[in-house]
């Protein structure tokens, strides 16, 4: 076996490496949104989330779940296509903060009353909010981790290939 | 590596059944020590012992010079590969192979080169992706002695490693362990039944049967000079033809037939004159030509050699000839014997 040194052994152990951060990362961005959509579906607000976005959000998170799955098995494996899913899966995590939370955080309880009280209080909100983020997080350091490692494989293994050729 | 020293091993069970009785043996250091014996007869309780998967009932268990009999098997410093392989199926051979550093949180550059320095030794690198799944059963069983290897252990341990095996395919892994030997120069004691394995791979065999050493030699000794009766039927394929003769006058008498001693043979066998013995004769010992008759039942053309099955008299034998023969089940083939062994008959032990 040919001598290496420790940036190459770094490179070499990809090889026959799974990415399990990123992977890892990705399992714990769907378990931060779990909480989120358990968090919000559980509410006793009356009929105020009783409509077709309500429909929406629920179908988005199954195809969320869906989708991060998918990634994190094809980051894993060093697929650079699902690093870019993941990114954008965080993206739109950030994105969510402004939809349902903000939107229930302004409107009136139909409950207790419109004038005590919104249908999101702003504990609630900060803990929704906290885990969109956390999940949006774990998504791009997933996804860019991904990317560096990928294409480092990439990179290392052309090196191999160009050596082979010319052996 | 290191040495290894049993001495005055004994296992007995909960339900005081005895599986192994005062063994005793010393392993140089490089050595590859072959434990063979019939199904039962306490080799793999033996290597058990060893490992430490089995209480050591009495007797001390020495690793380079350290009593381990009452250390835990993971600190004994020892790889054990089994039948069965035992690999992770949901690993891949990479995973299975760095495993066990793993878990001793070794450093993962060394381990990489560790394992890629033992898929080198092992012809796995192209397998290091696959899972134990996609693999025939010698490269899983190279997977197994891989997983020992990047450990390098004080000693290898190997229990029946190629009885899973396709009979081809047990021949080839037979001879990467020899290779593996010769490479890593390291203490081994290696468990079979086979005693063709036994004959091949080892520096000096241990011939066991019912829980007792029968005897411990080079494979040469065993085959030449077996110490006894259970060891000379033992080792050789096809095994020994034995006969009771009575020691008369310099011949060796049988109802069936009379044999010429020689003078070696009659110095041998002077104490037992007028007596009866247990005479064997090997079958390649056997030869066409001679004053014996045998009625032969069977002619097994081997290629090179044609074993002959027939009767002489009420006994049967088997002659290995070197020839292509073509006897047919009628026909009667005069034989005589080369080398004799003689055994006393009621100690089953060698007269020398």
């Amino acid at each position: 076996m040919a001598e290496m040194n420790e940036a190459t052994i770094k490179k070499d152990r990809l090889r026959f490496t799974k990415n399990k951060l990123s992977a890892n990362l990705i399992i714990f961005s769907i378990v931060a949104n779990a909480l989120y959509f358990v968090d919000i579906y559980r509410s006793n607000v009356g009929n105020y989330y009783y409509k077709l976005l309500i429909g929406i959000s629920v179908v988005y998170n199954l195809v969320f779940m869906l989708a991060a799955f998918l990634a994190s098995e094809g980051v894993k494996n060093y697929k650079l296509g699902y690093c870019f899913v993941a990114i954008v899966l965080g993206a739109l995590q950030i994105g969510r903060i402004f939809w349902l939370p903000t939107e229930a955080l302004n409107a009136p309880n139909p409950v207790v009353g419109a004038d005590t009280a919104t249908v999101m209080t702003g504990e609630q909100f900060t803990f929704v909010t906290a885990c969109l983020v956390i999940s949006a997080v774990l998504l791009i350091i997933a996804g860019i981790t991904g990317i560096i490692k990928t294409t480092t494989l990439n990179s290392y293994r052309a090196e191999l290939e160009k050596k082979e050729n010319r052996s | 590596m290191s040495d290894l020293k049993l001495q005055h091993l004994e296992k007995v069970y909960d339900n005081k059944v005895k599986a192994v009785y005062d063994f005793n043996l010393d392993v140089k250091d490089g050595e590859l020590i072959v434990l063979v014996g019939p199904s039962g007869c306490g080799k793999s309780t033996t290597l058990r012992m060893v490992a430490g998967l089995e209480d050591i009932s009495s007797g001390k268990l020495i690793i380079d010079g350290k009593d381990v009999t009452q250390t835990a098997p993971k600190d004994r410093d020892i790889a054990m590969v089994f039948q069965n392989y035992a690999l992770y199926g949901h690993m891949t051979v990479y995973e299975n192979m760095a495993f066990s550093m793993m878990l001793r949180k070794e450093n993962k550059n060394v381990i990489h080169q560790k394992v890629l320095a033992a898929a080198e030794i092992l012809d796995l690198t192209s397998q290091l992706n696959k899972k134990p799944g996609q693999l025939s059963g010698g490269q899983r069983q190279r997977v197994a002695m891989g997983r020992a290897i990047v450990r390098t252990p004080k000693v290898f341990l190997f229990d029946e490693p190629l009885s899973n095996l396709d009979a081809k395919l047990r021949s080839a892994t037979r001879r990467e362990i020899l290779l593996l030997h010769k490479r890593l120069n390291a203490t081994m004691l290696y468990v079979t039944h086979d005693q063709t394995e036994a004959l091949t791979l080892a520096d000096r065999i241990v011939c066991m049967s019912m829980g007792h050493v029968q005897q411990i030699g080079t494979p040469l000794d065993l085959y030449d000079s077996p110490a006894n009766l259970f060891v000379a039927s033992f080792i050789g394929l096809p095994p020994m033809n034995l006969f009771d003769v009575e020691i008369r006058n310099g011949q060796a008498v049988c109802a069936d037939f009379t044999v010429d001693l020689t003078d070696e043979e009659k110095e041998r066998v002077g104490g037992y004159e007028g007596k009866t013995v247990t005479m064997g004769v090997r079958p390649e010992d056997v030869s066409e030509g001679g004053e014996i008759p045998v009625d032969v039942f069977s002619n097994e053309n081997l290629g090179y050699n044609t074993l002959v099955n027939g009767n002489v008299g009420r006994h049967k034998i088997t002659c290995k000839f070197r020839d292509w023969c073509t006897y047919k089940q009628g026909d009667t083939v005069k034989v005589s014997f080369r080398k004799k062994h003689f055994f006393d008959k009621e100690t089953t032990n060698a007269i020398r």
